[in-house]
């Protein structure tokens, strides 16, 4: 055994003595995940393992200072080659500091069809793409069975509306009064994505418009979706701001004290990991009167415009979208993949969660809505939104307080 | 010939030996202080944000900002912490420090448990807090419903978020002022306390009439610093009170708008502009404070 190890060492030292030969070159590679770290230092072992003139550089800078960092080094051109890229990418693009990847995919033959379409989409500007997709989150309900069981209560069926949830949660809300068990009816954790980013266009509003001018928050759709949710703390099937802000509502399903949860896939292994995780039955979103889409949220590679060797860096990228990489984010139960021919291997690593509704709920999702400034538009949305749910603002005063905010920093976009 | 150093000559020597040693501390204090705070003043005349080269924009930030209700809402919010926080600072610590000072039996074992939160780490104070106030499973909450009374939304109700953040400052901000004020009542000489004893004056009459007045350098240490900190308060609001959830509007304070504008929209001239309000303030508060201790702080001579 110990003859082995040296023999092994001797041959790496000579590789490492050899590799010089070659014509060495280093990419840097920027991410702000930390638990997804770990799968991506596999990756690029084997990136490196098959193109051994490159090295990868992995940079790891929490998501709080991401983005400071990331705009402080596109100035001193100290940038990452490559780096993770979500809703923010439009303002980038803008910028021109993102390489348009357009040529290297027609040089290279790649397939942009094999990516889901919303997503793969949402990283074209003017025709020009910017990142290939990576994977993509979903929101749906998750349920406790065992709740419903226990007050003898039929569980919801797809193809359910509003309407219909709101019956379930009331026959609940009874029920659970008179076992005096304390559970709520339905959570949900009110940021935008996991809820009124869902519940907006569903009730026939919209958030911004396509071609990205018009804000929509003077739309009665609009205001509709938050009247919704407000009537159901009214109704008491649903605890008000107070025990919805402090503590999510992921943890209050996870510690049994709720029937019915919105929520990401992204938090779906956590709850495939539950104690209770058999009990949990997934469904997509009860339809409101513009039926029930969901906001499909997900990052992309992109590739910085100064990249020191771009043919590397497109190399790196190619290969993190590619079909190799997107088996082991799934297998390390990271992400769930966009790339359609690898999402054979993520529904197989849930225990007892049916991950095939993520994908069915993907097919009619729209992407998170973005525009070049939507770093000064969303925290007005989420900071308004907020007090419209805690009751501070009525819907109606609130989205004309967005509206009247939003729409001009729309309209100094160029 | 012997040369013979002129007294001069040894005072430049000796200036420049002076000079090499503060350099260090100097150097810092003019590229991180003096430096940063030149061009802070010079961002906040330009549009600098993410990208590009900032414009020079004149006074339209500031005429944003006195312009902005976000700005009036988080200056009267910051003044209302320091109305709160800084007497409740003050009142306990000297209250405190006098206490410890007394010689009660275990003051060793006192002293380092005040001194505790002056140690922790504020992210770990903030964190036992939010657990201790949440509304569902937070131990003062069960507390509360133990007695019969109703919970409260520390942390989301708009009336009491900013209550609930100047509790957690006045705990985390008594102990380190302690030490200030525990140094301070070392230096009162005990022949006045037993001129007064013989005079027959009580220990309340004594705290009064001679602690108070000869510790009030230290207290007005304390005040001064304790209004600066106050001012900007930051990490507290940060770590307790969810982000764009119902108590961020009714806690945010000068410093989190700060933060809200330059690092999370990226409008950096804007956030310096808020800075320099800050620095005004300040100024004229520490200012305020400077002329009026001529009345009530007494040097002991």
């Amino acid at each position: 055994m110990k003859r082995l190890t040296t023999l092994l060492l001797a041959m790496a030292l000579l590789l490492a003595f050899s590799l010089p030969a070659l014509a060495q070159t280093t990419v840097t590679f920027a991410l702000w995940d930390e638990t997804q770290k770990p799968v991506f230092d596999e990756i690029i072992a084997k990136f490196q393992e098959e193109n051994p003139e490159i090295t990868v550089e992995v940079q790891l800078t929490p998501w709080s200072q991401y983005w400071t960092k990331l705009d402080a080094a596109m100035g001193a051109e100290t940038a990452a080659d490559v780096f993770w890229m979500n809703t923010y990418l439009p303002k980038y693009a803008a910028a021109q500091v993102l390489e348009p990847l357009d040529a290297y995919i027609q040089a290279d033959g790649l397939d942009m069809d094999a990516y889901v379409a919303v997503v793969r989409d949402a990283y074209v500007i003017d025709g020009a793409t910017y990142a290939l997709p990576k994977g993509m989150d979903t929101v749906q309900v998750f349920f406790n069975k065992a709740i419903f069981d226990k007050h003898q209560v039929a569980y919801p069926q797809e193809g359910w509306t509003w309407e219909d949830m709101v019956a379930l949660a009331t026959e609940l809300k009874d029920k659970i009064a008179q076992a005096d068990s304390g559970e709520y009816p339905i959570v949900m954790e009110l940021d935008p994505q996991p809820s009124y980013f869902n519940f907006i266009p569903q009730a026939g509003g919209f958030i911004i418009s396509e071609d990205q001018s018009q804000a929509g928050f003077d739309q009665p759709g609009t205001a509709e979706a938050y009247k919704k949710v407000l009537k159901l703390m009214e109704d008491g099937v649903m605890p008000d701001y107070k025990v919805l802000s402090d503590t999510k509502g992921t943890d209050l399903f996870l510690s049994q004290k709720a029937a019915i949860l919105f929520m990401g896939s992204w938090k779906a292994m956590l709850l495939d990991e539950a104690s209770f995780a058999q009990q949990i039955g997934l469904i997509p979103m009860p339809a409101m009167e513009a039926g029930n889409v969901s906001v499909l949220g997900g990052l992309g590679f992109a590739m910085n415009a100064k990249a020191r060797d771009k043919d590397a860096s497109w190399k790196l990228i190619k290969y993190l979208a590619g079909e190799e990489s997107n088996r082991m984010q799934a297998e390390g139960k990271i992400d769930m993949p966009a790339l359609i021919s690898a999402q054979q291997y993520y529904a197989p690593n849930f225990k007892h969660l049916d991950a095939s509704v993520f994908f069915k709920v993907a097919e009619t999702g729209y992407f998170f809505p973005t525009s070049q400034k939507v770093a000064e538009w969303l925290p007005v949305v989420m900071d308004v939104s907020s007090q419209i749910l805690s009751g501070a603002l009525s819907p109606e005063d609130g989205t004309r307080m967005i509206q009247e905010q939003m729409q001009p920093i729309l309209d100094s976009e160029q | 010939m012997k040369r013979i150093k002129t007294p001069n000559q040894l005072k430049r020597g000796e200036a420049l030996a002076g000079y090499g040693m503060i350099a260090p501390l100097f150097i810092g204090l003019a590229v991180f202080y003096i430096f940063a705070f030149g061009q802070n003043i010079y961002d906040s005349l330009t549009n600098k944000s993410s990208f590009g080269v900032p414009a020079f924009v004149g006074l339209a930030n500031y005429v944003k900002l006195l312009n902005a209700p976000y700005f009036y809402q988080a200056l009267v919010n910051t003044l209302m912490y320091v109305a709160i926080c800084v007497p409740l600072v003050v009142v306990f610590s000297v209250l405190t420090a006098a206490l410890l000072n007394g010689g009660v039996r275990g003051t060793g074992l006192y002293r380092t448990l005040v001194f505790l939160p002056a140690v922790t780490l504020p992210a770990a104070i903030a964190l036992m807090w939010k657990w201790l106030m949440n509304y569902e499973f937070g131990l003062i909450n069960a507390a509360l419903r133990a007695l019969g009374l109703d919970a409260v939304a520390w942390l989301s109700d708009p009336a009491v978020v900013l209550y609930a953040v100047s509790i957690v400052f006045v705990w985390g901000g008594v102990s380190y002022q302690v030490i200030v004020l525990l140094a301070g009542l070392q230096g009162i000489s005990r022949s006045y306390y037993e001129a007064a004893r013989m005079d027959g004056a009580s220990p309340i009459q004594q705290f009064f009439h001679i602690t108070l007045p000869l510790l009030s350098p230290s207290v007005f240490f304390v005040m001064v610093t304790s209004i600066i900190n106050v001012f900007q308060i930051f990490d507290i609001i940060y770590l307790i009170i969810p982000q764009y959830a119902s108590g961020t509007a009714a806690s945010r304070s000068l410093a989190t708008y700060f933060f809200e504008e330059a690092f999370v929209k990226f409008q950096k001239g804007y956030g310096a502009a808020i800075a320099v309000a800050m620095f005004l303030l300040i100024l004229v508060v520490t200012l305020i404070q400077l002329r009026f201790q001529k009345k009530w702080v007494h040097y002991d001579e």
